[in-house]
């Protein structure tokens, strides 16, 4: 009996940082219904769950990643410490548009490079257009993106306002694609 | 024998296949080269997916037998199955038809909220029922027959009631489901929690083996062994892999690479190595 509640509480103790701590504040074990949790074996699964998160992430903003390095882990972190963990079938989705609006926030804060606002919104739009279906994209930028992809090395990016066109695919293609346009003044 | 199982034994072999990952469509249709003799796709890849996606489901299934694997229907939850997801994975393996489907002998989920990973159960009389109670919801929505696969474990949660092979069989008659036999997580386990293989696969319900899931591993500096699902088949899979074919009815053999993809040249000839060996053992032509 009470494998209900184990579950509860296992699946609590893996994604709630501050229950956990609570729980294992001055003890090494918790016996629920005579299963013993062991701290470090908790740990070690919130570890693995915090790092399956973070190596989607990586993938789905590769070049945000690229220019922040160990300071994308960093704000991660942060992020995944405050945030309400994912859910559904596109919780890796939901999870990375939630970190875009994250580091946007950031970005336009003055905290992180601002073009990098620019960079982000740009990486999460074929993952806004998977979750609602989207089949064409608009989106204005101050910075071209595919400038900013181009330079990425560079310490400082000129501002080109520019728009791009987002389309998903037809016939036997597969994903999205996108075209930018430069606005010259 | 019960109906589930007279399902199984009618099930046509299906060879040595492959997890499809969207890297290597398009040269699952060049014909040029060998192939998978069948295909299992993340059945969640395909879920409330854009039209595009679906398409790409069509293409694959003018060409290939596909099985859908599941990820998150969490049958091992006591607090009972998600009824939304399971309507959607039901719709989806309605459009596949096909032959059996698989998910894992695991939880993912309780009290609403989501563990994001496959987690273990107790090996436990309440356990089993939970899962049969469970798989018997999912059976109204998806007569198709199901297959649970074995999992990696860094914790037991459990004070056992009893040892994980006979959980295994107490679970698959309880549910009458068949085995989706992941060679790697069994020699990984066996590492990580130092049990004999040769023993676990003595009692094990090897009859019930319906399908293979096979990959390589990484080791971590204290000698732990994970499931990255990330590199070559080691020899030390091969031959588990080799002992499982002789010993097992399996009608089918996935390789089941995520990451590190390599060239799709080298995953044929993993897949025309496990073809052999099957074939060697009259598994399949």
């Amino acid at each position: 009996m009470g494998l209900k509640e184990t579950q509860q509480t296992f699946v609590q103790l893996a994604i709630d940082s501050k229950f956990r701590e609570k729980i294992f504040a001055d003890k090494d074990t918790h016996s629920i219904h005579g299963v013993i949790l062991r701290k470090d074996e908790v740990q070690l699964q919130a570890r693995m769950l915090i790092n399956k998160r973070l190596n989607v992430l990586k993938k789905i903003f590769p070049f945000s990643y690229k220019i922040l390095g160990s300071k994308f882990h960093f704000h991660f972190r942060i992020f995944a410490t405050n945030s309400q963990e994912p859910c559904g079938i596109n919780r890796h989705r939901v999870d990375a548009i939630e970190f875009a609006h994250y580091l946007t926030k950031l970005a336009k804060k003055g905290k992180l490079p601002k073009f990098l606002a620019n960079l982000i919104s740009h990486e999460i739009t074929p993952v806004e257009m998977w979750v609602k279906k989207q089949k064409f994209r608009f989106k204005f930028y101050k910075y071209n993106p595919a400038k900013l992809i181009k330079n990425i090395n560079q310490e400082y990016i000129f501002p080109i306002p520019s728009f791009v066109f987002w389309h998903e695919a037809i016939g036997k293609k597969k994903g999205y694609f996108w075209r930018a346009f430069s606005l010259w003044i | 024998m019960d109906h589930q199982t007279s399902n199984f034994y009618s099930i046509k072999p299906l060879g040595s296949g492959l997890g499809y990952r969207d890297k290597w469509f398009n040269e699952l249709f060049r014909n040029t080269q060998s192939q998978p003799d069948f295909l299992e796709i993340t059945a969640d890849h395909y879920i409330e997916a854009p039209d595009w996606k679906i398409r790409e489901l069509d293409a694959l299934l003018e060409k290939f037998t596909i099985i859908p694997h599941a990820l998150d229907l969490s049958l091992g939850s006591a607090d009972g199955i998600d009824m939304n997801y399971l309507e959607k994975l039901a719709d989806l393996i309605h459009k596949i038809n096909p032959p059996y489907w698989s998910e894992h002998l695991a939880f993912t989920k309780a009290n609403g909220r989501e563990l994001g990973h496959l987690a273990p159960l107790p090996y436990s009389i309440e356990a089993i029922d939970v899962v049969a109670k469970n798989i018997e919801t999912t059976r109204q929505l998806i007569p198709v027959p199901l297959i649970l696969e074995n999992i990696t474990y860094g914790i037991k949660m459990h004070e056992a009631e009893m040892d994980e092979a006979s959980f295994l069989s107490k679970t698959f008659e309880t549910a009458g489901c068949g085995w989706l036999l992941d060679v790697t997580n069994l020699y990984i386990n066996s590492i990580n929690h130092n049990f004999d293989l040769d023993e676990f696969l003595r009692n094990a319900p090897t009859e019930k083996v319906v399908q293979l899931h096979y990959v390589g591993f990484s080791t971590k500096d204290d000698g732990q062994l994970i499931d990255d699902h990330g590199s070559d088949v080691p020899p030390e899979i091969r031959n588990l892999l080799k002992e499982v074919l002789k010993i097992t009815p399996a009608k089918g053999a996935i390789l089941e690479r995520d990451e590190n993809l390599p060239s799709f040249e080298k995953i044929i000839h993993e897949i025309d190595i496990t073809r052999k060996t099957g074939q060697s053992f009259r598994r399949w032509d």
